[in-house]
């Protein structure tokens, strides 16, 4: 990193750290999930807390990222960083950088609430851990689309874009589970042609368990297919290395849409 | 750069955005020579911001230009100028202190803390460094466009849209002393004629 990026990304992060409604959100997320912690336990925490955890970790993704390029590059703040001397790349790199530890940190702080709820409440959940880890990387990616997409479409069509990234995630995934155990009629090969290139959901251990139970209330809903229930198996780590790897086409990506832009 | 060189020299400049079927301004010529103070009016979409920003290389450009001896955009000139916006397009979680201070920085200015010091206080924002810059009123927002823009004593000094106040004037002032060129964009003139050596003034996006 040139230290450009760095004097940047120090700047941008002390200003979102003053961002209201991020304060907001951060703090009332890990209120909530502190209380859950504390008041439930087992099955019940775990479909609550992970409820909880994707509706605000989408909508802090979505807040977060897709803004995060085109709000500053419309309103001149970049031409006026741009002016002393950084480049676009320079201010993509550097926004990006920041605005992916500031939805990190924020889902870091809500995963650490619910273990010390829970802690406080009985013991640790590690199931309910690991699963927010492995959230908090589909909604860093989902931050990254969100952003990229902006930079051609605007905010609002980026937001979208990163909620359809979410939902195409969810299905290929469900859907390739579906060509796996036979119970797809036809169109197994596109399925699996199409797994192995489009992003896909995390599956943690802890939800495929609530899922095979049907214990995941909306969070974790059973899928059927052809009258059948698949089961979702739990995520390897190719597919942790996979949803890497498009955080890293989604960040070049957004680079690439920040650059066909004009100060 | 040397003390008897032009600050700016556009001959037949044009600005012309990427995707636009037309200039956003075109036919300028004009020579800054040390300490001269240029005021460019007109009135709303008339040219003048794009033209401040086709000088500092933000948008592409035709025609033939120099700005503190550079190419407008190169590492040279962009060392060279300080450039105060108009509105507050500043990271609104940043206090203005911390504003001015990234200006400073990412410009690799010298003893930057010495000097950001300095700009806060002759641009009429001291005991004003710890406000946040969402919360400031116009007056203060055109105060730290004007320290973002003064912040390193550059060589040349764009103001778009500057605050008629005595620390601008004051900026000015400083400026010619130092052998700087002033370029300000305005579209309510007021008491700024007085203060500058030329004016140019835009109409459909050229000179008049």
């Amino acid at each position: 990193m040139n230290s450009t990026i760095a004097i940047l990304v120090q700047a941008d992060l002390r200003s979102l750290t003053r961002a209201r409604w991020q304060l907001a959100a951060a703090g009332l997320g890990a209120v909530v999930l502190l209380g859950l912690g504390l008041t439930s336990d087992g099955t019940e925490l775990q479909r609550n807390a992970a409820g909880v955890f994707s509706l605000g970790g989408l909508a802090l993704a979505l807040g977060i990222g897709a803004p995060a390029l085109v709000r500053d590059l419309e309103r001149g703040t970049f031409a006026l960083s741009a002016s002393a001397g950084a480049s676009l790349t320079d201010l993509g790199w550097s926004r990006l950088i920041s605005r992916s530890i500031g939805v990190l940190g924020v889902l870091g702080i809500w995963a650490l609430a619910a273990q010390i709820g829970a802690a406080l409440g009985g013991r640790a959940d590690e199931a309910l851990l690991i699963h927010m880890l492995l959230t908090a990387l589909v909604f860093l990616m989902v931050m990254l689309a969100a952003a990229g997409a902006a930079t051609l479409m605007g905010v609002v069509a980026g937001g979208i874009f990163g909620i359809a990234v979410l939902i195409s995630a969810q299905a290929i995934v469900n859907v390739k589970a579906a060509d796996d155990q036979g119970l797809l009629g036809s169109g197994g090969e596109l399925v699996q042609a199409a797994y192995w290139f489009l992003p896909r959901m995390l599956i943690s251990p802890m939800i495929a368990s609530l899922q095979r139970a049907d214990e995941g209330g909306p969070v974790a809903p059973q899928f059927e297919i052809n009258g059948n229930v698949a089961d979702i198996p739990s995520s390897g780590v190719d597919s942790v290395l996979w949803v890497i790897a498009w955080c890293g086409i989604f960040f070049g990506l957004s680079i690439v849409g920040l650059r066909r832009r004009e100060l | 750069m040397s003390s008897t060189e032009p600050r700016l020299e556009l001959e037949e400049f044009e600005v012309r955005p990427r995707r636009s079927p037309a200039p956003a301004v075109s036919e300028v010529s004009l020579r800054l020579e040390p300490g001269e103070r240029l005021l460019v009016t007109g009135v709303e979409d008339s040219g003048k911001t794009s033209l401040l920003r086709g000088i500092l290389g933000l948008v592409p450009h035709g025609g033939t230009a120099r700005v503190v001896g550079a190419l407008p955009g190169s590492a040279v000139a962009k060392a060279g100028t300080g450039y105060g916006p108009a509105g507050r397009p500043f990271l609104s979680g940043l206090r203005v202190r911390e504003q001015v201070a990234l200006m400073a920085r990412v410009r690799r200015i010298p003893d930057a803390d010495h000097a950001i010091d300095e700009v806060l206080e002759r641009c009429g924002l001291q005991g004003r460094g710890a406000t946040l810059v969402r919360d400031l009123d116009v007056e203060g927002a055109r105060r730290t466009s004007l320290a973002c823009a003064e912040i390193g004593l550059p060589d040349l000094v764009l103001l778009d849209d500057p605050w008629e106040s005595p620390e601008t004037f004051a900026v000015l002032d400083a400026a010619r002393q130092r052998g700087a060129g002033v370029v300000l964009a305005t579209d309510q003139a007021g008491g700024f004629p007085r203060a500058v050596d030329a004016t140019l003034a835009l109409v459909d996006r050229r000179p008049a």
